[in-house]
This record gives structure tokens, C-alpha cells and sequence, in this order.
């Protein structure tokens, strides 16, 4: 139903002549892969690995973590278009087949309120502990 | 200290004297030697666990152009010294630098088909400046606080060294949109 309605709301914005938006892939090469590397690996220090995110799903607070971290919440996307970038992410690299998927409301909600400490607020305690240097 | 080193004498002159050129012993001595030299041999170590540097894409079609040279299309969105001038070329870093695989990504347009096409700009790092073909074109980038969106960063510090080189322009893929936003 969710995924009807956002192919509807997509059929509408190319009606009204709206830019339609960019393939999915792409904007995880633009916006993620920079820093996060071309498959999500991270590297193994400071930029955490995509490909681990499942267990974020599971702890309460989670999935609006997922949203309000610098890098999600500040990208310069649309909400819809973040909003199926996340699902991508959660599917193709971390290989979570259930989850709920994120709708624009929801991402437009929780990205007005971007964490002002990603570290300190972060659920789960990382895999390896950042280290720090310089 | 001549005490030890006598002492030191003795025991390895004693355990020649006793063991046998095959002895389990010595292979086992020479086992334990050779297992702590194997992590000394020269191996990339940026590259070891799989690409976490992207995998350029080679058949762009019509890729004419000089990469020596500042106004070569993909340098759209440089700012720094051009590794082609530098021992490396457009898409691979001079002998005895690491890629950086942090990097910022913009989309630079092929004169050739007028398509946009995705760029990575990774830093080679490990040496000092380069100093040759220095290049600042800066379309597309934004200011410092757009961190992934900026070319006066050091992305080297995503490296094991922090030394900046040279840059590379890889082409990672066909873009349908010019981006950042211009």
C-alpha cells in the first residue's frame, strides 16, 4: 500500500513537472559513498559500517536514530527520496528483508530534530570503539 | 651484562651441541622466527579488505581530453595537484601513496556525449605536497560545513597517513542530474 502510494505521489510530481528524482544507486554514490566507501564498509574507525545496522532495528530509539544522524538528516534530499535511501541502505548493504519501510512523514519528522551528540545518543554501543586520534 | 651474555652463550652453544640440524627444536625455532617476519612483507594495506576505494568505471565513451591538464572535464571539481603530473595518473595514485578512502563526489559533465557522470575525488597521500599542476576549479563545491560537498578538505584523514600528495578523478558512474546543486 505504502509503496503504491509513493509510486502515486511519484507519478504526481512528474505530472506537475517537479525534477524527478535521482535512481537510488546514485544517490547513495552522491550522498553515502563518500565517506561510508562504495559498498558501506566504512573505515573501521571513524565512519561506521553500513552493513551493520540490523541490530539498530531491534532497540528502542533505533530506527529514529537511523534519521537523525548528521549525515541522514542533512543530506540534501527530499524527505521521499531519504526516506527510500535509508530503505536501500537497511536492504542492499545491511540485508534486513522485514523492516517497516520509511515513509517521507516519518523521516521529515524525525530530521527537524538532528541529534546534537551522535555518540553520545547512539543506542547500541558500536562493534569496535571509534579510536580516537588527532 | 656479561654475566647474561655468557650464560646466553652457554645455552645456545649447549642446545647446538645436543640437537640435531632436524630436531624438532630447531624447525620449531625456525617456524616461530619466520611466523613473526610474515607480517613485515610489503603488502597494500589500504587495499587488503576488499575495495573500499571505488572501482572506476574505464569505457567512458568519447573520454578525450589531457588529464595533465586543469580543464580536463573531470577536474571540474578539483582543488589540488593533479596526479597524472605526479608519477600516478587521472585514476591511480603515484608510487608510495595510499588512496584515501574517504573522498568527497560530485558529477562533472563529459564534453563528449554531454552526460553528467559521478566523480570520486580521492587524495593520494603518504608524500608531501607534489607541487606540479596545481588545479582549483571548485564547480559545485560548498564551504567547509557541507563537508561532503567541499574540496578544501584534507581527506586524507581517512588515510593512514595524513601527507597530502596529489588528487585523482575517477568516474564511478553515469549521473542523470548535474550534481551538487549549481
Amino acid at each position: 500500500m505504502r509503496r503504491q502510494l509513493s509510486s502515486l505521489l511519484l507519478a504526481a510530481s512528474a505530472a506537475t513537472g517537479a525534477s524527478a528524482e535521482v535512481p537510488v544507486r546514485e544517490a547513495f554514490q552522491l550522498h553515502c559513498s563518500g565517506c561510508h566507501g562504495p559498498e558501506g564498509r566504512g573505515d573501521g574507525r571513524m565512519v561506521p559500517d553500513l552493513r551493520r545496522l540490523a541490530p539498530l532495528l531491534e532497540v528502542e530509539g533505533g530506527r529514529e536514530y537511523l534519521v537523525r544522524v548528521p549525515g541522514v538528516a542533512q543530506a540534501p534530499l527530499e524527505s521521499p527520496a531519504l526516506a527510500r535511501l535509508l530503505d536501500f541502505v537497511l536492504r542492499e548493504l545491511s540485508g534486513v528483508e522485514d523492516h517497516e519501510a520509511f515513509d517521507a512523514a516519518e523521516v521529515d519528522r524525525w530530521r527537524r530534530r538532528p541529534l546534537l551528540d551522535p555518540v553520545g545518543a547512539r543506542p547500541l554501543p558500536r562493534s569496535t570503539p571509534p579510536a580516537i586520534s588527532r | 651484562m656479561s654475566g647474561f651474555d655468557e650464560r646466553f652463550e652457554r645455552l645456545t652453544r649447549g642446545l647446538a651441541r645436543t640437537t640435531s640440524r632436524r630436531s624438532l627444536l630447531s624447525r620449531f625455532g625456525a617456524l616461530l622466527v619466520g611466523a613473526a617476519a610474515v607480517p613485515l612483507l610489503p603488502v597494500a594495506r589500504a587495499s587488503a579488505e576488499s575495495p573500499r576505494v571505488p572501482a572506476p568505471v574505464e569505457d567512458v565513451p568519447g573520454d578525450a581530453g589531457d588529464p595533465t591538464k586543469c580543464d580536463y572535464w573531470r577536474h571540474c571539481a578539483i582543488d589540488g595537484f593533479l596526479c597524472a603530473c605526479c608519477g600516478g595518473s587521472a585514476t591511480t595514485c603515484p608510487p608510495g601513496t595510499e588512496m584515501s578512502p574517504v573522498t568527497w563526489i560530485g558529477t562533472c559533465q563529459n564534453p563528449a556525449d554531454g552526460k553528467d557522470y559521478v566523480i570520486s575525488y580521492n587524495d593520494c597521500c603518504g608524500k608531501g605536497f607534489c607541487g606540479r599542476c596545481g588545479c582549483n576549479r571548485n564547480e559545485g563545491d560548498r564551504p567547509e560545513y557541507h563537508w561532503y560537498r567541499s574540496n578544501d578538505i584534507n581527506w586524507c584523514a581517512g588515510a593512514e597517513s595524513q601527507a597530502y600528495h596529489c588528487s585523482v578523478a575517477l568516474v564511478v558512474g553515469q549521473a542523470t542530474e548535474a550534481q551538487p546543486e549549481r
